[in-house]
């Protein structure tokens, strides 16, 4: 707006102001593209290496052992820390200041420091007579550094390596995901993954629900389902312990395994770790002799066992290991008459024949013991005679009252892995599934097929 | 816009490539030392020429002197040669009246173009005779002060053999002088050249490119163009980064990897031992602007300083006993700071 005071003196910018805003704009547009163009090679260069990163460790954790992950992790952490200094360094470097943006693009366009001239010079140069001249020769010389000229590349090249990182990492991640673990990404056999097979078949089994009748999968699915966690763990460990092909180990403690096991162990990895049989009541609980598993605090004080190697072994999570050589223990154990178990005496065992789900010794159907129909605890619920299955298939009858086990026997140790199920209550509609799973073991076919009752 | 601009820059290239057509009309060869000496000319500085006899400095001066058509005074200097010699003295004259009075007459000094011919063969008080005429443009005797006519311009030449009995020029004489350039000896070709052109019956004649009453005006119009180039601000950092880094106590210069900043020149420290003084700066921004207008410009740009360097800061360094018995020239001093410096373009 002209001073009304000075009404000669016009404050319209004249044909010179205006040349040099046209400059000065160009120049701060080249500087903006450049410096946003260092802002994205940096973030890209870091992005990318941050998801490389990513993508290796997802890799390592399912390829390697837990120390390698370790290393990995420390060396991928270091690298990337470098990578990203390394990139700020030279953001930094690239960066176009306010104050020497004109003097770096003079001397990258070549402008013989034209740009540089006419923007530094005071005020008292344009006195020059060849100040016009120099004005002239910078808008001569715009196109020359226009910024789309003088920075042709609108994304830096790093786009590409942050693309193609970013690419490789969701596929790796949603692999992982859709397949639950390292099994799908085709590696071989790493440091604790001896146990693959039998994890897969076991797995196959549990995508499988069994159903009692041969009904339909769905039926089988709701019925599995319906189980407690604890009858559905204890089952898992006995089956992936009845499915082990190998030798079955001394020691199979969880330690071991992931000392050298993968780092991030899957879903299914993760049930070869002591499974806990949660009893389905807190009398079932007492009867497998093990009142504080799974409980915390609210389960009841453990009872103390007559026998302190048996309750040893009761408190022993099961565990998916092959078991020992059972016959010595059918054809020794003597039933323990102080048995905690609560579970009424059978008929045909008599009370205080054995430990939890002992008493059916005597029993013609050998696995299951007697079915308690009635009775206000025994109501729907059976008790699981495993000793009885074992030893009266592979034994004589009159073999069960010799030889009583002796308490620090390895074979009272191995049958702890079917304690939980052994001393549960379990439903009578279960009673089918139940034989069935214990029974297969013995069946040249893993699968569960469908029997009548 | 106007372009007058580039009128006047036209103007300056032609007038300075009439002036150096003409003058390599006589001298054959020697094109680089007759373009230093008119940038200095343009520059308003003076030209120590060294070189060894025959090579054709006076030659050069004379010529230019003639191309010019300025006045021309030639001073050979020698041992008895006195400073009332070179600047003038008062003289007692007589009037017709029988009166007698004292009257200044000006020596060779006085004049446009000056020849100093083997200044180093007359005493140092002699040679400071032209201290001040060459950095004020006037002559003080006997307590009055006269001013020399512009455009003034010494040339002063060296023998840098034959040194037994010479007196070699104090420091604060050779800071004087804008340039020192060395005139070599001419190549085949140019000595094929010289022997045709002045060995027949027709000697090579030069034409002025001013008329005698306008060159000075003219001349001194240039002068003022020259001084009107625009120099950026990071311009005169680079020079006075240059200037510095010949000095070996600040010499910290060069630019080394891992090293954040600079660092001193290891090679100035061992062989300099007083470093160019701020006229070695004004030189090259003087020299640059001109060079600046005969590229076209009217900015100095890096390169500009860097073709004024060598002949603006070599005799402004004076190297201790370490140089001169390893046989490093002053010359090889600044070529290597030169080299340096233009690590630290951006």
């Amino acid at each position: 707006m002209p001073n009304p005071a000075l009404p000669f003196r016009s404050t319209a910018p004249g044909p010179v102001d205006r040349a040099v805003v046209s400059i000065e704009e160009q120049a701060t547009g080249v500087r903006r593209r450049v410096n946003r163009l260092v802002v994205e090679r940096a973030l890209f260069v870091v992005g990318g290496a941050s998801f490389t990163s990513l993508t290796l460790l997802v890799l390592s954790a399912v390829a390697v052992s837990r120390t390698s992950f370790a290393v990995i992790t420390w060396l991928m952490l270091s690298g990337l820390t470098i990578v990203s200094l390394a990139s700020l360094r030279h953001a930094a470097r690239d960066w176009y200041r306010k104050r020497d943006a004109a003097l770096r693009i003079d001397h990258r366009a070549a402008l013989d420091d034209r740009l540089a001239t006419i923007v530094t010079t005071a005020s008292a140069a344009r006195q020059s007579r060849l100040w016009e001249y120099l004005l002239h020769e910078n808008l001569r010389l715009l196109p020359r550094w226009h910024p789309r000229a003088f920075q042709p590349r609108a994304l830096p090249r790093s786009i590409w390596f942050f693309g193609l990182s970013l690419l490789i990492a969701l596929s790796v991640l949603w692999i992982a995901t859709r397949r639950g673990g390292g099994a799908g990404f085709g590696f071989g056999p790493g440091p604790g993954r001896q146990g693959a097979p039998e994890q897969e078949q076991v797995q196959e089994q549990q995508s499988a629900p069994p159903s009692d009748d041969g009904s339909s999968e769905t039926a089988g699915t709701s019925v599995w389902s319906e189980l407690p966690e604890s009858l559905r763990q204890a089952i898992l460990g006995s089956r992936a312990t009845q499915n082990f092909s190998g030798e079955a180990p001394e020691k199979t403690l969880p330690v071991e395994n992931e000392r050298d096991g993968p780092a991030i162990a899957s879903q299914r990895l993760n049930n070869r770790g002591p499974v806990r049989s949660v009893p389905a009541s807190p009398d079932a609980a007492r009867a497998a002799g093990k009142g504080s598993l799974a409980g915390g605090a609210t389960s009841p004080p453990p009872v103390p066992p007559p026998n302190a190697k048996q309750d040893a072994a009761a408190q022993n999570p099961a565990r998916g290991e092959a078991p020992k050589a059972l016959e010595r223990v059918e054809t020794g154990r003597p039933r323990n008459p102080t048995s905690q178990s609560r579970i009424p005496p059978s008929k045909s065992g008599g009370s205080g024949s054995g430990g939890a789900g002992s008493g059916i010794g005597g029993d013609k159907d050998g696995l299951f013991g007697e079915r308690q129909a009635g009775g206000a605890k025994g109501a729907g619920s059976f008790a699981l005679d495993l000793d009885a299955m074992r030893s009266t298939q592979p034994s004589k009858e009159g073999d069960r009252d010799e030889a009583p086990m002796a308490p620090s026997s390895r074979l009272a140790e191995d049958q702890r892995l079917d304690d939980a199920v052994r001393r549960a209550q379990v439903p009578v509609e279960y009673e089918a599934i139940v034989q069935r799973i214990f029974n297969r073991g013995e069946e040249p076919s893993d699968r569960p097929r469908p029997e009548g009752k | 816009v106007t372009q007058s601009g580039e009128q006047l820059i036209a103007e300056f290239r032609d007038a300075f490539a009439r002036i150096l057509a003409q003058v390599s009309r006589v001298i054959v060869g020697h094109h680089e030392v007759l373009e230093q000496i008119l940038v200095a000319f343009f520059s308003g500085g003076h030209v120590l020429i060294e070189g060894v006899p025959g090579t054709g400095k006076t030659l050069i001066v004379r010529s230019l002197g003639e191309a010019l058509n300025l006045s021309f005074n030639r001073i050979q200097f020698t041992v008895d040669l006195m400073p009332a010699d070179v600047t003038g003295t008062r003289v007692i004259l007589d009037r017709e009246d029988g009166r007698r009075e004292l009257v200044f007459v000006e020596g060779p000094l006085f004049s446009h173009v000056l020849l100093a011919d083997e200044i180093n063969r007359a005493t140092p008080k002699t040679q400071s005779a032209l201290l001040e005429a060459m950095a004020e443009l006037q002559v003080t005797v006997a307590g009055t002060t006269y001013r020399l006519s512009p455009p003034f311009f010494v040339l002063a030449t060296l023998n840098p053999i034959e040194m037994e009995g010479t007196y070699p020029l104090p420091e604060a004489q050779l800071d004087r002088f804008f340039f020192k350039v060395h005139l070599p000896y001419p190549s085949h070709d140019d000595m094929k050249r010289i022997l045709s052109s002045t060995t027949g019956s027709e000697l090579s004649k030069i034409d002025p490119v001013f008329a005698r009453e306008e060159a000075p005006m003219r001349l001194e119009e240039l002068k003022r163009l020259v001084r009107e180039v625009m120099v950026a601000p990071h311009i005169e950092d680079y020079a006075a980064t240059l200037v510095r880094a010949t000095h070996p106590d600040t010499s910290s210069f060069v630019r080394q990897p891992g090293v954040n900043g600079l660092v001193k020149d290891e090679f100035v420290n061992k062989y300099v031992s007083f470093g160019s003084s701020p006229r070695g700066g004004q030189a090259l921004i003087l020299a640059g602007k001109v060079y600046a207008l005969l590229a076209g410009r009217p900015n100095v740009a890096s390169d500009d300083i860097d073709r004024a360097t060598v002949a603006a800061l070599n005799h402004r360094l004076v190297l201790n006993f370490a140089a001169e018995a390893e046989g490093v020239s002053q010359r090889n001093v600044v070529e290597r700071v030169v080299q340096s410096a233009q690590k630290l373009r951006p």
